[in-house]
């Protein structure tokens, strides 16, 4: 069977490839036949002539016997194709600047597509590069424990010993694994003792994290699982491809050395396969640890015993058999046992209560975690609507280019039908022309899109130093499937309209028609110029709709950037000082604290420097609960408030209003009770109309005089609704983060002119430690990069379907114009004015864009419904960006047509009778 | 050339050309040479159907084609049976020999 398909294919290709031989064989063939049956008649004693006659005769039709027999070779339909690509290559070349329009226009639209799924198959579609990812399943943590993390209340993160409970109690996995990204860390590498200290990303993983995963190392080993049993024992680390590729330019000799992480010598054991990013997908990952090196790396942060942090996210890997809904109903109840083994009373009950609202999370893990996907995968999804617009765009503007070169080809057409040619014959020589072009510009689309989707990656990356995206952009499988489809689809758009209205020719009038052209008017297939008009019109009404889209996100981002948010952010900047591993801890941190902000407000142009926990846009966050006096709550979480520790001055400092009482002072450091300013919500929330002044607000057992009330002001991002939110005097040293100073500074002018005068007076007090400052403005920029991104974009993929509308508009006015040559002769003739000729060509065009601008406001107003969740501070409907789309849409209209309208008024009646 | 020929039924085209040629290689003239031979002029092979049959069978790999020089020292194109075809041609005989036996049985039916 496979013998017989093998010879079978062979004997196709060679028919097809060496075609001219082929056929000469047959020649030959026959022509010995016959020769031989002549022969044998003349022995019979005919005459040469007479025998080769009779031969002849008998044969019958040599013609019809060839056809025959190529149709027996079973390639003539191949044969047929070959022959149109051969003929589509020759037509293309001898236009070359009309194909060199549409292979760009179209790698244009295939690469732009191609990129933003790219993008979208790495970071939502694409499962880890492990073996089976369909059994991995993540295991989360109900929202309800999750109060004091890392995280975000609704993420995958758990504590470590939840996992052990957990994993120790399972019934459904092989096997589960934890990890948790290692915090910033120092690594140095190489001998000398003052190497200098780099800051790469490592993950703590359980010794089990590879073998539960099924990565075997590319070189040396991966984590034995006693390497992790004992905390503090075994220093060693598993690199990644890519980080012994950067680090250690791929030397074998790197396994064994070692490299001291937080002053801890570390060895390295082995390097995982290239390819392998680890388990969170767009998050960088150098190296792994084993988790129970955690303690000597990161000493007092006590996370392996502390059920209160919940910093690891796990994974289990099914058990053959066993199903998703399955591990998830035990799973789940484990998990719930574990956790309320650790709790009591209204822990109990609030956890219980949680419980029913969001159960725990028991999803599954083939693609990996990933909180970029939360971030991203909205905007990229709203990218990919543009692009696919972007295509239509593209696929109408090739296809009336493909028409107006059919229309040029007619009387071609015309000739062949009449001479016999089938429909589908010419239908297939037109798509194979389509097919050729769609082939080449999508392997030139594939080059831009691995470029553009690169370029995307590092601009979103370069607003976010501290965590770029890594994510694999290298195209893989689906991602060429794709395109191919896209390819596909295309041809079907572009050159199957055309080449069904191309051979729909009446071949009479078409005939009579071809010698005369009398008024001009294109004649053969009567509708096409309306065919033509009607793509212009979706071209514009797909520009338009990406106008609207695009001008709300503009007015969005605009907002995002310059809004009010409470606090004076022109004038801001934040200071971050790394205290970790430095002598700053207790009682020396807080004094570290308080000489920084006497020392920076001592800088000239300064204003005021406060110091905080948290402060602003810091990304830090903690959460408690509240008991205030006369405030009875109705549940638990009514009494949920997000608490910051700051320093005197500190509303002072921000430029935040007062609306009652006064700041905290240096007194409010020393004196109890101790003071808080609580925010406008928190005061409405539990006083209403009483007055909060001198009330207690108490957490945990501390109480806090209530000394004044803050106008509400973002401090983690623009977008949030406030919260109930309390300012504490920053008076006890052994609460709050630990490791961070941080300072907000308000500053006169420009903040960044005052960036470098900040850090050289911090080094002043102290030169060894990790210094980070930026004005207020950029950090809120870093929280709204995907915001920022999505704008960009869009915007580029506006300004690119614009261009495209204007030439198709361009296009059909300049061939509608040239094919009326004689009527405007004419009309010239009888006394038109040069000036009426181009107001006529123009109204036409812009009927054209209106009637395109009214397809397009309804649909895009329809269509901007669905980015509603991206838009801040602008309505569904928003009329300055509204009209501003509208107007540039028919500024663009009038000048892509005014070149040819010009020309048409050029046209003399001497001129036109030179075309008759 | 005296009595009628008959013509051939569908489909025994190929089974006759795969039997002459499971005797030597042979070129198409003289495939249809030896089987009007061999019929005793019953069977006339027709000319315009030989060659799209040669090919068709050549590209089921029944058959392969060589270039070769003839008795009368002409290039001619020798066709011979391969492993594949005298496997078909055995069921086809086979399956031959028991169409006419039963066409033959029904046929004695009094």
């Amino acid at each position: 069977m496979l013998s017989r398909a093998l010879s079978d294919i062979r004997y196709r290709l060679r028919a097809l490839f060496s075609r001219a031989s082929v056929e000469q064989e047959l020649d030959d063939e026959l022509r010995f036949h016959v020769e031989h049956e002549a022969a044998k008649h003349e022995r019979q004693g005919m005459s040469p002539e007479a025998a080769l006659r009779r031969a002849r005769l008998e044969f019958g039709g040599i013609e019809q016997t060839k056809e025959t027999s190529r149709d027996a070779r079973g390639t003539a339909r191949l044969e047929s194709i070959a022959r149109d690509l051969r003929y589509a290559a020759r037509s293309l070349k001898s236009r070359p600047a009309s194909t060199v329009t549409v292979i760009a226009t179209l790698a244009l639209g295939i690469g732009a597509n191609t990129a933003i799924f790219t993008l979208v198959d790495a970071l939502m579609l694409r499962p880890l590069p492990v073996p089976h990812p369909e059994q991995l399943v993540i295991v989360g943590d109900p929202a309800a424990v999750n109060e004091n993390n890392v995280g975000s209340p609704t993420t995958d993160y758990v504590s470590f010993l939840l996992y052990r409970d957990v994993r120790a109690r399972n019934t459904v996995f092989g096997d589960m694994y934890a990890s948790g990204w290692s915090g910033p860390i120092d690594v140095k590498i190489g001998p000398s003792a003052n190497a200098t200290a780099e800051q790469p990303h490592a993950r703590f993983v359980t010794g089990n994290f590879f073998s539960v995963l099924g990565v075997s190392a590319y070189a040396g080993r991966t984590f034995a699982a006693a390497e992790d049993e004992t905390p503090g024992q075994d220093p060693v680390a598993v690199l990644t491809y890519d980080y012994w590729q950067r680090r250690f330019s791929g030397s074998r000799a790197a396994i064994g050395s070692v490299m001291r992480v937080n002053d801890v010598t570390v060895t390295i054991i082995g390097i995982t396969p290239p390819g392998f990013g680890g388990d969170v997908v767009g998050q960088p990952v150098d190296f792994w640890l084993p988790m129970m090196m955690d303690p000597v790396i990161q000493p007092g942060m006590n996370l392996l015993d502390d059920r209160a942090w919940s910093w690891v996210v796990m994974m289990g890997r099914l058990r053959p058999g066993v199903t998703l809904e399955k591990a998830r109903l035990e799973v789940s109840a484990i998990e719930a046992n574990a956790i309320r083994e650790h709790l009591s009373g209204r822990d109990l009950s609030q956890f219980e209560d949680g419980l029913e609202d969001t159960p725990i999370h028991v999803v599954s893990g083939a693609r990996g975690f990933s909180e970029r996907r939360a971030e991203y995968g909205k905007a990229l999804w709203v990218l990919m609507a543009a692009v696919g617009l972007v295509i239509l765009v593209v696929c109408a503007n090739v296809s009336s280019l493909m028409l107006a070169r059919t229309v040029a080809r007619s009387r071609e057409m015309t000739v062949r039908m009449t001479l016999g040619a089938g429909r589908g014959r010419l239908m297939q020589q037109m798509l194979v022309e389509g097919a050729l072009l769609a082939i080449v510009s999508s392997v030139l689309g594939l080059f831009a899109a691995a470029w553009g989707s690169r370029v995307l990656l590092t601009t979103v990356s370069g607003s976010n130093t501290a965590s770029p995206i890594a994510i694999d952009t290298a195209p893989d499988a689906r991602v060429l499937a794709f395109t191919a489809t896209l390819t596909l689809v295309c041809v079907l758009l572009f050159g199957l309209l055309p080449a069904f209205r191309a051979t729909r020719v009446d071949l009479a009038t078409s005939l009579r028609s071809q010698g005369r052209n009398l008024m001009g008017a294109a004649r053969v297939g009567g509708g096409r110029i309306p065919f033509g008009r009607a793509l212009v019109v979706a071209q514009i009404a797909l520009a338009m709709l990406l106008l609207i889209a695009g001008g709300l996100l503009v007015r969005s981002m605009q907002q995002l950037l310059h809004s009010d948010i409470g606090v004076d952010r022109d004038h801001l900047v934040a200071v971050r000082v790394r205290t970790a591993r430095s002598p700053y801890v207790g009682a020396r941190l807080a004094q570290f604290r308080r000489d920084l902000a006497d020392r920076v407000s001592r800088v000239p142009g300064v204003d005021a420097a406060a110091f905080a926990d948290h402060g602003l846009f810091s990304g830090g966050l903690s959460g408690y609960y509240v008991n205030v006096s006369g405030f009875v709550p109705q549940a638990d979480s009514e009494r949920r408030v997000s608490v910051d520790r700051v320093g005197p001055n500190f509303f002072h400092a921000i430029g935040a209003r007062l609306i009652r009482g006064r700041d905290i002072d240096r007194q409010d450091l020393e004196t109890r009770p101790l003071g808080t300013v609580i925010n406008e919500t928190m005061a409405k929330r539990y006083f209403g109309a009483r007055d909060p002044l001198g009330a207690t607000a108490t957490l945990g057992s501390v109480p806090y005089t209530i000394v004044g009330v803050v106008r509400d002001f973002q401090s983690r991002n623009v977008r949030g609704r406030p919260r109930r939110e309390m300012y504490v005097a920053f008076n006890d040293p052994t609460t709050g983060e630990s490791g961070q100073a941080k300072l907000s500074v308000h500053v006169r002018g420009d903040p960044s002119r005052l960036v470098e005068p900040i850090r050289h007076a911090i080094e002043e007090v102290d030169p060894t430690l990790p210094i980070v400052v930026d004005p207020v403005n950029d950090l809120v920029r870093g929280t709204v990069s995907q915001d920022m991104l999505l704008v960009q974009v869009t915007m580029f993929f506006c300004i690119a379907t614009l261009i495209l509308a204007a030439l198709g508009l361009y296009g059909v006015t300049a061939y509608s114009t040239s094919q009326r040559t004689s009527e405007f002769g004419l009309r010239a003739a009888l006394g038109a004015e040069p000036g009426e000729v181009t107001r006529m060509v123009l109204g036409e065009a812009v009927r054209v864009a209106i009637m395109g601008v009214v397809i397009g406001v309804p649909a895009g107003i329809a269509a901007t419904r669905l980015i509603r969740a991206q838009l801040f501070g602008v309505g569904a409907i928003d009329l300055p960006s509204l009209s501003i789309a509208i107007v540039v849409l028919v500024t663009t209209a009038v000048v892509a047509s005014y070149l040819p309208a010009r020309r048409a008024a050029k046209v003399g009646p001497l001129e036109a009778l030179r075309l008759e | 050339m005296t009595e009628a020929r008959l013509d051939l039924p569908q489909g025994t085209l190929d089974l006759l050309i795969l039997k002459a040629l499971s005797l030597e290689p042979m070129h198409g003239w003289g495939i249809s040479e030896r089987i009007q031979q061999v019929s005793r002029e019953t069977l006339q092979i027709p000319q315009g159907s030989l060659y799209p049959a040669l090919h068709r069978l050549e590209r089921r790999g029944w058959i392969t084609a060589s270039w070769g020089v003839s008795d009368n020292n002409r290039r001619a194109k020798y066709y011979e049976l391969a492993r594949a075809g005298r496997k078909r041609l055995e069921t086809e005989a086979k399956d031959w020999e028991r169409l006419t036996t039963a066409v033959a049985l029904v046929l004695r039916m009094s």
